[in-house]
C-alpha cells in the first residue's frame, strides 16, 4: 500500500474513533494536511496528527518541552556519536598513536576552515554577541570554546591551551593569512583519548542558544544586525548546508546519501538565493491570504537571554522559554493584517520552530566546536596536506558523521512526538471501548427485555435513561 | 528551505525507529485490536421470547428514526417548503429497503456445536432391530451468521 494511502488510513480512523467522544477539539480531518503526501517526512506526519488530536495549544506545549529538556539529550546523543563516528575513522587500520608532526607542529588551517558560520567574527560583547557566545566575562579562560577562540585571535601569535588538550595559535600574516595552529597538549600520544577529552570539553548547546539559532537561521535576526552583518554569500552557504542537512533528515534509511545529496537544482539554487536574500534583510516571508515580511526584534532574543541566564530549575527554564515562545507567535500574529489571520500566523510560526529543532541540533555540528577536532582527525587519515573547499565540501567528505547524527537526532524527535501521538490516540481509544461497552450493555439489557415481553416503549424510555454517548 | 534533490520515498518499512513506514506501522496496529465476541442470550429466554417478536416493520423504524431528527438538529416536517421534507421521505425509503433486503435476501446459516443435544429415547426390544423415538430434552443454543 502507498505511503499516502497507509496516512489516509490512519486519519481516517482517528475520525472514526472521534464519532462517539465529545471531549476531542472537532477539527476537520481530512486530506487536506500538507504531510499527507508520499514523502517520508515523519516528523510532518505527526505534527499534523497531533494538531487533528488536539490542536494547536498542544503542538506550542510541546514544542516548550522539547526546547526545555531535550537539548541534555541531544547533547549526549551527538557527542555518543561523535565518539563512535571518530574512532571507526581510526578502526581501519591507522595507527590511533598521533603522528610525530601533528605533536611537534601540530596543524595550520585558516581560520575560515573552521568557522563555516562567521561566529568568530562577532565581537562577544555586542548585542548579537551576547546571543552568539558563552561565559563572555572569563574572555580567555572562558568555559565556552567560541569565546576562547574569539580571545585566542584578539590575542595574535601567542599559543592558549583549550582545557590542557589543545593549544591554539592564531597568526594573522603569511600565506594564507588569518590562520589557527592546532597542535595536541603535550602528553597526548592516543588519538582515541584526544578525541573523548576534546568531546567532553565542550558543551554543544549551552541553554537558550538553541533557539537564538532556530530564530536566526529563519528570520536572520542576528546576522541582519549591524554588529554581525553577513554578507549576502555566506547566508548563500549557510543557507546551502540547512538545505544538504534537510534532505538528509527526510532521506529514509533505505536511502543511499550520495554525491547528488550535495548538488542543488536550479530551482533549489533559486530558493537558497531567496532565503539568503530575505535574511540579508532581517525577514522571513510567511504567507496568509497574501505573503507578508515578518521580522523578529533581535531584543527579544536578548531579553530572553537574560531571563534564561536568572532561572535556574528546568522548571523555570520552561517558563522563559513559554514566555519568548509567545511573545515571539504574537510579534509574528501583527504582520498577519487581518485578525481572522492571527492564528493562522502563530501556527505557521510554531511550525516553522519545530521543523527547524532537528536542523538547528544537526548544525551544531559544523561550528568551530567539533569541526576542530574532526579536521585533526581528517588530516591524521587522509594525510597532512588533505584539505575541502567549503562546508558542502567537509559535509560530503564526513557524510558518514553527517548520517550518523541526524539519524540519532531524527530518532530522538521523532520518539517524543510519536510518543504523544500514541498518548493522545490511545486516550481516544479508550474512551471508544468503554462507549463500546455501554453500547453493548445497552443493547443486551434491550434484547433481554423484548424477550421477556417488556414493550417496546417502556425499552425506550429505559434505554433513554442509560445513554450510550454521554 | 528548498525542495529536496529526491521527494520520492519508497513504502519499504526500514531499521530506523523514525522512518515513515515504520510510524505507520506502529500507528496501524493500534487500530487493529480484537473486539470481543456478543455475549450469548440464554437459550430459554430466546425459546420463549422470541414467539413473541412482531417482526421487522419499516414504517415503524422509519417513524422512531424521524421522531429522533431533533437530536441531531435535521429538519424536521415541511418548514421551508411546499410537499414532503426530503429527509424524512429518504428515511422511509432507507428503512423499506433495508427490511426488505433483510427480509427477502438474508440468509441464515446456523451451525449446532456437537454433543449440544442431549436426547431421551425410548424403544422395545422384540429381538429384532430396535427403532428408537427421541427428543431433545435441553434448549441447545446454536450459533449462525446472516449472510
Amino acid at each position: 500500500m502507498s505511503i499516502v494511502k497507509q496516512k489516509e488510513d490512519i486519519f481516517g480512523n482517528i475520525a472514526a474513533l472521534r464519532t462517539l467522544t465529545d471531549d476531542f477539539p472537532k477539527l476537520s480531518i481530512n486530506n487536506s494536511f500538507p504531510s499527507i503526501n508520499n514523502q517520508g517526512n515523519s516528523q510532518d506526519f505527526l505534527m499534523d496528527l497531533i494538531f487533528s488530536l488536539v490542536g494547536f495549544e498542544e503542538i506550542r506545549e510541546l514544542l516548550i518541552d522539547v526546547l526545555t529538556y531535550a537539548s541534555e539529550e541531544a547533547e549526549s546523543v551527538i557527542k555518543e556519536s561523535l565518539k563512535v563516528e571518530l574512532k571507526s575513522l581510526v578502526a581501519c587500520g591507522v595507527d590511533p598513536s598521533l603522528p610525530s608532526w601533528m605533536t611537534s607542529n601540530g596543524i595550520t588551517v585558516p581560520v575560515s576552515n573552521v568557522d563555516f558560520f562567521n561566529i568568530l567574527k562577532t565581537n562577544p560583547e555586542s548585542q548579537a554577541g551576547g546571543l552568539l557566545y558563552e561565559d563572555v566575562a572569563a574572555t580567555i579562560n572562558s568555559s565556552d570554546l567560541n569565546t576562547f577562540l574569539y580571545y585566542t585571535i584578539q590575542d595574535q601569535s601567542i599559543p592558549h591551551s583549550w582545557n590542557s588538550i589543545l593549544d591554539f595559535t592564531f597568526t594573522q600574516n603569511g600565506t594564507p593569512n588569518n590562520t589557527l595552529t592546532i597542535i595536541p597538549y603535550s602528553g597526548y600520544n592516543n588519538l582515541t583519548d584526544l578525541n573523548n577529552d576534546f568531546i567532553d570539553s565542550v558543551t554543544l548547546f549551552p541553554s537558550g542558544q538553541l533557539i537564538t539559532n532556530i530564530i536566526d537561521s529563519l528570520f536572520g535576526t542576528i546576522s541582519f544586525n549591524l554588529s554581525v552583518n553577513k554578507t549576502e554569500k555566506q547566508l548563500e552557504t549557510e543557507a546551502q548546508i540547512e538545505s544538504v542537512l534537510q534532505c538528509i533528515l527526510d532521506a529514509n534509511e533505505d536511502e543511499v546519501v550520495d554525491d547528488s545529496f550535495f548538488s542543488f537544482s536550479n530551482p533549489q539554487l533559486r530558493a537558497i538565493k531567496e532565503e539568503a536574500r530575505n535574511r540579508k534583510q532581517g525577514i522571513r516571508q510567511l504567507k496568509t491570504c497574501s505573503t507578508v515580511d515578518v521580522n523578529m526584534p533581535i531584543d527579544i532574543l536578548t531579553d530572553f537571554r537574560e531571563q534564561l541566564s536568572a532561572a535556574t530549575t528546568y522548571n523555570e527554564q520552561r517558563v522563559v522559554i513559554a514566555n519568548v515562545i509567545n511573545t515571539m507567535a504574537n510579534h509574528t500574529a501583527t504582520f498577519a493584517g487581518q485578525p481572522t489571520d492571527e492564528i493562522s500566523v502563530k501556527l505557521d510560526f510554531i511550525g516553522l520552530m519545530f521543523k527547524s529543532i532537528m536542523r538547528a541540533f544537526v548544525n551544531a555540528v559544523l561550528g568551530p566546536k567539533i569541526v576542530t577536532i574532526f579536521l585533526i582527525n581528517y588530516k591524521i587519515v587522509y594525510g597532512q596536506n588533505a584539505t575541502y573547499d567549503d562546508p558542502i565540501d567537509f559535509m560530503k567528505k564526513n557524510v558518514q558523521l553527517i548520517r550518523e547524527i541526524t539519524d540519532n537526532i531524527r530518532d530522538m524527535i521523532i520518539e517524543i512526538l510519536l510518543q504523544k501521538v500514541l498518548k493522545y490516540i490511545t486516550a481516544l481509544i479508550s474512551r471508544n471501548y468503554v462507549e463500546a461497552q455501554k453500547e453493548r450493555g445497552n443493547a443486551q439489557l434491550a434484547i433481554l427485555l423484548s424477550l421477556v415481553g417488556v414493550p417496546q416503549e417502556v425499552i425506550r424510555m429505559i434505554r433513554s435513561n442509560i445513554p450510550i454517548s454521554y | 528551505m528548498s525542495e529536496c534533490r529526491s521527494p520520492q520515498k519508497t513504502g519499504v518499512a526500514s531499521s530506523s525507529r523514525s522512518s515513515i513506514g515504520n510510524i505507520l506501522k506502529i500507528l496501524q496496529s493500534i487500530f487493529s485490536l480484537m473486539k470481543q465476541p456478543a455475549d450469548t442470550l440464554p437459550p430459554p429466554l430466546l425459546f420463549l421470547g422470541a414467539k413473541m417478536r412482531p417482526g421487522l416493520s419499516a414504517r415503524d423504524m422509519a417513524a422512531r428514526v424521524i421522531s429522533r431528527f431533533s437530536e441531531s438538529d435535521a429538519v424536521n416536517g415541511e418548514i421551508f417548503q411546499e410537499g414532503n421534507n426530503v429527509m424524512t421521505a429518504l428515511m422511509v425509503t432507507v428503512m423499506e429497503e433495508i427490511v426488505n433486503a433483510i427480509q427477502t435476501e438474508a440468509k441464515v446459516s446456523t451451525i449446532i456445536d456437537p454433543g449440544a443435544i442431549t436426547i431421551n429415547a425410548s424403544g422395545a426390544n422384540a429381538g429384532g432391530p430396535v427403532t428408537v423415538v427421541g427428543t431433545n430434552i435441553n434448549i441447545p443454543a446454536t450459533t449462525g451468521v446472516i449472510q
